[in-house]
């Protein structure tokens, strides 16, 4: 199909005249060589030179900003966490102290308790011995004096029922019997 | 002529006259070609001048795509050269940007592709290597030229192989130039062709139109795979550039 059009082309190249750039195959049309070089080294030139002296600067500049902020505040970031990590580690050493302190003062604060306690106990044990005694001596104090009466009572009984029965026996005789018998009881 | 641009595939890289302007008897008059590098550079200036004008540290939309592109040509220069190759990141820049522009801008119907023209790919091509030269002797001196000895080969090799150093050597702006404009011009046709046979067939006004659903699926896929193409050019151009300058930088390998 081109080939077929290739032929009125070269005729028509003539009748464009200043309309247009016409040849077989336009891209090798050395007439307009000249101009395509032109305005290409227009173009080039202006797209360099505002490129390398404005826009590129810029976004570098900024790239670089951001660059250098991300590393500063990774920086910072590493920088917080050691003295976090450090932080840690500390307090990590005064809970351990703080423990062991703990501990002995516990441990110090129940022997002591446990001094008073046993201490206490001695003390109320001697006393409560000390009052036992005492009780003990009273009852027999009393078991005593008690007794004394129950023989007199005794006695004094025995010399009435025999006195009543018509016997007679001194009052030796009575206080023996009546005391023998009491402390057969009381043995 | 409408009829003639109708059914020629060849008539679309046709430059048209604007404005008549010759200089010292040389002819630069403002064409089709002229007004698209202008406009891609005014549209790339337009949008980047924006991105940047309050630049901030957390970006916005325009910002992120500006610092995108610097980024991905950045690492490509850092990857390729090194750290001291930045220097050219600005030249490199630009190349990218004004090939990726006038490809993008070629998609748009109507409007010229100066990257299909052989004479823009080549003076690009020759600029990058006459850089690579001029550099290359600046900051190496004569010792550039061990670029074509590589070292390591047994002596009589050289007799082979630095003619073959220094015929990759120059072949190089051809291909650089030959790639691109081919890329690009062929994609053009091809697409061309497709809209063409799209357009013919539905004209004929009968049962045969149905089948012209084949050539406008493939006419839109094309233009798919051509937005692919006009990214990828202009990257594959870059990164050769990279390469090239490499050479300057380091020239015994």
């Amino acid at each position: 199909m081109a080939s077929e059009t290739h032929g009125p082309e070269h005729g028509d190249a003539a009748a464009h005249g200043a309309g247009g750039i016409a040849e077989a195959f336009p891209p090798f049309d050395a007439s307009t060589f000249a101009s395509q070089l032109f305005w290409l080294a227009i173009a080039f030139i202006v797209l360099y030179v505002v490129l390398s002296q404005v826009i590129l600067p810029k976004v570098g500049g900024v790239i670089e900003e951001r660059r250098s902020k991300i590393a500063k505040d990774l920086d910072d970031a590493s920088r917080m966490k050691a003295e976090a990590d450090e932080a840690l580690v500390e307090m990590e050493k005064q809970l351990a102290v703080a423990r062991a302190d703990a501990r002995t003062k516990a441990d110090q604060a129940r022997a002591a308790i446990d001094a008073k306690i046993s201490e206490t106990n001695a003390e109320k044990a001697a006393e409560i011995d000390a009052r036992l005694g005492e009780a003990e001596e009273r009852i027999q104090e009393m078991k005593a004096a008690h007794m004394a009466r129950v023989a007199e009572i005794t006695s004094s009984t025995t010399a009435a029922v025999l006195a009543q029965l018509g016997v007679t026996a001194t009052d030796a005789q009575i206080e023996a019997s009546s005391r023998k018998s009491v402390d057969e009881v009381t043995a | 002529m409408i009829s003639q641009m109708a059914i020629d595939p060849m008539h679309q890289f046709q430059l048209d006259k604007l404005i008549d302007l010759k200089i010292g008897g040389l002819d630069v008059s403002f064409s089709t070609s002229s007004l698209a590098m202008m406009l891609v550079v005014a549209i790339l200036l337009g949008i980047l001048l924006i991105a940047v004008s309050k630049p901030k540290v957390v970006p916005g939309k325009l910002q992120s795509v500006a610092e995108l592109g610097y980024e991905f040509i950045a690492n490509t220069v850092r990857d390729t050269i090194g750290e001291e190759g930045m220097k050219f990141f600005p030249f490199v820049f630009t190349l990218f940007l004004l090939i990726f522009g006038i490809n993008m801008l070629g998609m748009i119907p109507y409007f010229e592709t100066p990257t299909a023209q052989i004479v823009v790919t080549a003076a690009l091509a020759i600029l990058v290597f006459l850089t690579v030269i001029v550099y290359g002797f600046i900051k190496n001196g004569v010792s550039f030229l061990k670029l074509f000895v590589p070292s390591g080969a047994p002596w009589p090799l050289y007799f082979l192989l630095i003619p073959l150093e220094i015929i990759s050597f120059f072949v190089r702006p051809v291909t650089l130039s030959l790639r691109l404009f081919g890329n690009i011009l062929a994609g053009h046709i091809v697409l061309k062709l497709f809209v063409m046979f799209t357009t013919t067939l539905l004209g004929l006004a009968s049962m045969l139109s149905v089948i012209a659903i084949f050539p406008f699926t493939a006419a839109i896929a094309f233009t798919a795979l051509e937005f692919l193409v006009a990214f990828l050019q202009a990257y594959i151009f870059a990164v050769l550039t990279c390469v090239y300058l490499n050479d300057a930088f380091h020239p015994s390998h």
